[in-house]
């Protein structure tokens, strides 16, 4: 930034200022960075310990009590005016509060505007006067405490200066164990007023004070780590501690600092981040790329609206689809569910991302959902089925053979179930060749599913001539030897011995040779000679005696015929 | 007047209560303010002890003074002018007894150990601490400072780079850069 850009920054600061974009500009900027050290050194200069409010205002009760505040008459009337500007000024505020993202102060701080209350103040235990020998076996006590030996008595003792300023000063110490200890208190203790102690070891350096930020937690903690961020080496360090603390704003923070390929921070914050992706999805073609990955690994729940906006759009729709996935909620899969297609057998190619994406349980569950909501409209539901069939799990064969049971859905489903090749569709399937609209759609899930027990059914609808052709292509699918026994007692029917011997012909089946011999001289002698000749690769003649001396000689054991 | 954000807000709400007489809505203005103000005192004054008295004194002056507070400026604003008022007059003899106690209990201040920052900001002449303190403790603006100090705009901006620039060379002198 120029000059006078940068006299411009530190014009707003020095007049109060703080807003996150005047305080970047100080984080980024050398010049001013400088400058502003001093405040900051100024801040975190710490000259001695403090008593708590409680002892405080003990000492000023009695002093406000021998002096009652002077009332004014007009008073009651003033605070009724007073509340009424001030709800008018609290309802714009809440206005503009809504329609802007939450920043880190707005989040935190106590106001009635936000909804947000001051973390609730401790109760004071009473304060009893360190020894003046207090600070003798100072160490040994801090050690010992932060195993949990006396450490309430030590806590207690902690409100007397010297020994806070003695344990805060050990946050730097070069003794290990007498650090560690500290900071193990300073963890444990829950006194967010060390966060700023804290925050001043951390910016010399010590990455153990910037873990211990983050597990004492609370919104001073990421106020705390925030400026921390941006000193070389410690970033990584102060993106884990702001995870740790679990808090929307460190979320926020996470944002501004652009870490959107912390993905173990984002997993760690979770549902704590959703206020912090969400509108960063919502800036149309500016989304940013890596909110969208980050709105998956914290499974953010208001993200899935703006996840599927994203769908729609070729440059964002795999990395919504992938996010979607991980979200893996009920509404996410239905976006997937909405907007997947699935791959086309007929013509390989790229497959479509979204369709990827609801490749796991709860996307199935969806789509077995979606195929039985009747809410939907028609093309809705086929859609899932497809998905369903495309997906290959052969447990949504259950929802699909209940949607046999509307015709609307029928095609579809007979074309998912074929998909599945799904055995325990065969009777629903079956059942369904006597439905003249859907014989074809079934007969052809029945040949692709395979099965035998398809074939009497098969068999007995080859009867109708309209529906000769497809019931064999069906039987002819499913071939195979034990479709033989089936295809054998078929012979006996006039009607249906056509389509037996053609299929008993491609099974090349020795065990269909006396069958097919005892066919010749009926009206499919043709037929059976071809298939016997097919099957024995001989010739012997064309009457069923020829046939039969062929076989004696040639069958094991002699052979009989029925 | 100044714009109020939702911290304001909640001052004013007590501010009402509080001159009806409601203590308890003053104590919680007390709790609201009372850790940038005694770090204020005890930065500007370099001793616990006597930030801690400054303190009681500004928040019994507030407390007093409540019913002349008319809304013009924020209560903070008010309120900051009456505990910079307090921190410069609370080594005088007072006749509340405020700050009698007795003074050998307090912890001596440790020269040797004070650091780089303290010993800067001891050598800064009052005003200048004050400006400075103001911006870096209390997060004021400008504005509100010459307003608090019943001086200038140009005059606090001017303390406020001096103060600024005497600190940043201490501590440059003391890291050897």
């Amino acid at each position: 930034m120029s000059g006078q850009g940068c006299d411009r920054m530190m014009e707003r600061y020095d007049d109060g200022d703080r807003s996150p974009e005047v305080l970047a500009h100080a984080r980024s900027c050398a010049a001013c960075g400088r400058l502003l050290g001093v405040d900051d050194a100024v801040q975190a200069w710490s000259p001695a310990g403090a008593a708590d409010a409680d002892a405080f205002l003990a000492r000023l009760r009695p002093r406000m009590a021998s002096e009652p505040a002077r009332r004014v008459a007009w008073l009651p009337w003033a605070v009724a005016a007073a509340a009424v500007a001030v709800a008018a000024v609290a309802v714009e505020a809440l206005r503009r509060e809504r329609a802007r993202p939450p920043t880190i102060v707005t989040t935190y701080l106590p106001s009635p505007v936000s909804g947000t209350t001051a973390p609730a103040p401790v109760e004071p235990a009473p304060v009893k006067p360190a020894p003046p020998d207090a600070l003798a076996g100072f160490r040994e006590r801090l050690l010992a405490a932060s195993q949990g030996v006396s450490r309430e008595d030590f806590l207690r003792d902690l409100r007397d200066p010297r020994l806070r300023n003695r344990w805060i000063s050990c946050f730097q110490s070069e003794d290990d164990a007498e650090r560690k200890a500290a900071l193990a208190l300073a963890e444990s203790s829950g006194d967010r007023t060390v966060v700023r102690d804290l925050a001043r070891a951390a910016a010399r350096g010590s990455s153990e004070a910037i873990a211990s930020i983050g597990r004492l937690g609370g919104p001073e903690a990421v106020v705390a780590l925030a400026p921390l961020a941006g000193a070389p080496g410690r970033r990584q360090a102060v993106i884990e501690a702001l995870a740790t603390t679990g808090r929307p704003e460190a979320a926020e923070v996470l944002a501004v600092l652009g870490a959107w390929d912390a993905e173990a921070a984002w997993r760690r914050l979770g549902p704590a981040a959703d206020g912090s992706i969400a509108p960063r999805l919502r800036a149309g073609d500016r989304a940013e790329p890596g909110a969208i990955r980050a709105a998956g690994w914290s499974r953010s729940p208001s993200a899935v609206r703006e996840l599927e906006q994203l769908l729609r759009r070729g440059e964002t729709r795999q990395a919504a689809a992938e996010a979607l996935g991980e979200i893996g909620s009920p509404s996410a899969m239905a976006a997937l569910a909405r907007a997947a297609t699935p791959p086309d057998p007929a013509e390989p190619g790229p497959v479509d991302p979204v369709f990827t994406a609801l490749k796991r349980p709860t996307g199935r569950l969806e789509l077995e959902r979606r195929v039985g909501d009747t809410r939907l409209q028609a093309a809705e539901r086929a859609a899932a089925a497809a998905l369903l069939g495309a997906l290959g799990d052969e447990t949504s064969s259950g929802a699909l053979v209940r949607a046999l049971e509307d015709p609307t859905l029928r095609p579809a489903a007979c074309r998912a179930l074929a998909a599945l090749r799904a055995p325990s569709a065969v009777p629903a399937l079956a059942a369904l060749l006597a439905d003249r609209r859907s014989r074809d759609a079934a007969a052809a899930a029945l040949g692709a599913i395979g099965r035998p027990e398809a074939l009497p059914a098969l068999i007995a609808a080859s009867r109708d001539r309209e529906f000769r052709d497809n019931a064999s292509a069906a039987i002819a699918s499913i071939g195979g030897p034990e479709a033989v026994p089936y295809l054998v007692s078929a012979l006996s029917d006039r009607r249906t011995a056509a389509v037996a011997i053609a299929s008993l012909e491609r099974a090349r089946d020795p065990r269909a040779v006396p069958h097919l011999i005892d066919a010749l001289g009926g009206e499919q002698s043709e037929a059976a000679l071809r298939a016997l000749e097919a099957i024995t690769g001989e010739k012997p003649g064309r009457t069923r005696g020829d046939w039969i001396r062929w076989y004696r000689s040639h069958a094991p054991g002699g052979g009989s015929l029925a | 007047m100044e714009p109020l954000d939702p911290s304001d807000l909640q001052d004013e709400h007590l501010v009402a209560r509080a001159r009806t007489g409601d203590r308890g809505a003053f104590e919680d203005l007390v709790r609201r303010h009372l850790g940038p103000a005694r770090g204020f005192c005890a930065k500007l004054l370099g001793d616990a002890g006597l930030a801690e008295d400054a303190c009681q004194v500004a928040f019994l002056n507030a407390w007093r003074g409540l019913a002349g507070f008319r809304g013009e400026a924020k209560f903070r604003t008010w309120l900051w002018r009456i505990v910079v008022h307090a921190a410069r007059d609370i080594r005088r003899p007072r006749e509340d007894g405020i700050g009698d106690r007795d003074f050998e209990a307090r912890p001596e201040r440790d020269v040797a150990a004070e650091d780089a920052v303290g010993r800067a900001m001891r050598d800064l002449p009052e005003r200048q601490r004050q400006v400075l303190l103001m911006v870096a403790e209390l997060g004021l603006g400008l504005g509100e400072i010459a307003t608090s100090l019943g001086i200038s705009y140009e005059n606090a901006k001017s303390n406020l780079s001096l103060a600024r620039k005497k600190v940043r060379e201490a501590l440059d002198r003391e890291s050897g850069g």
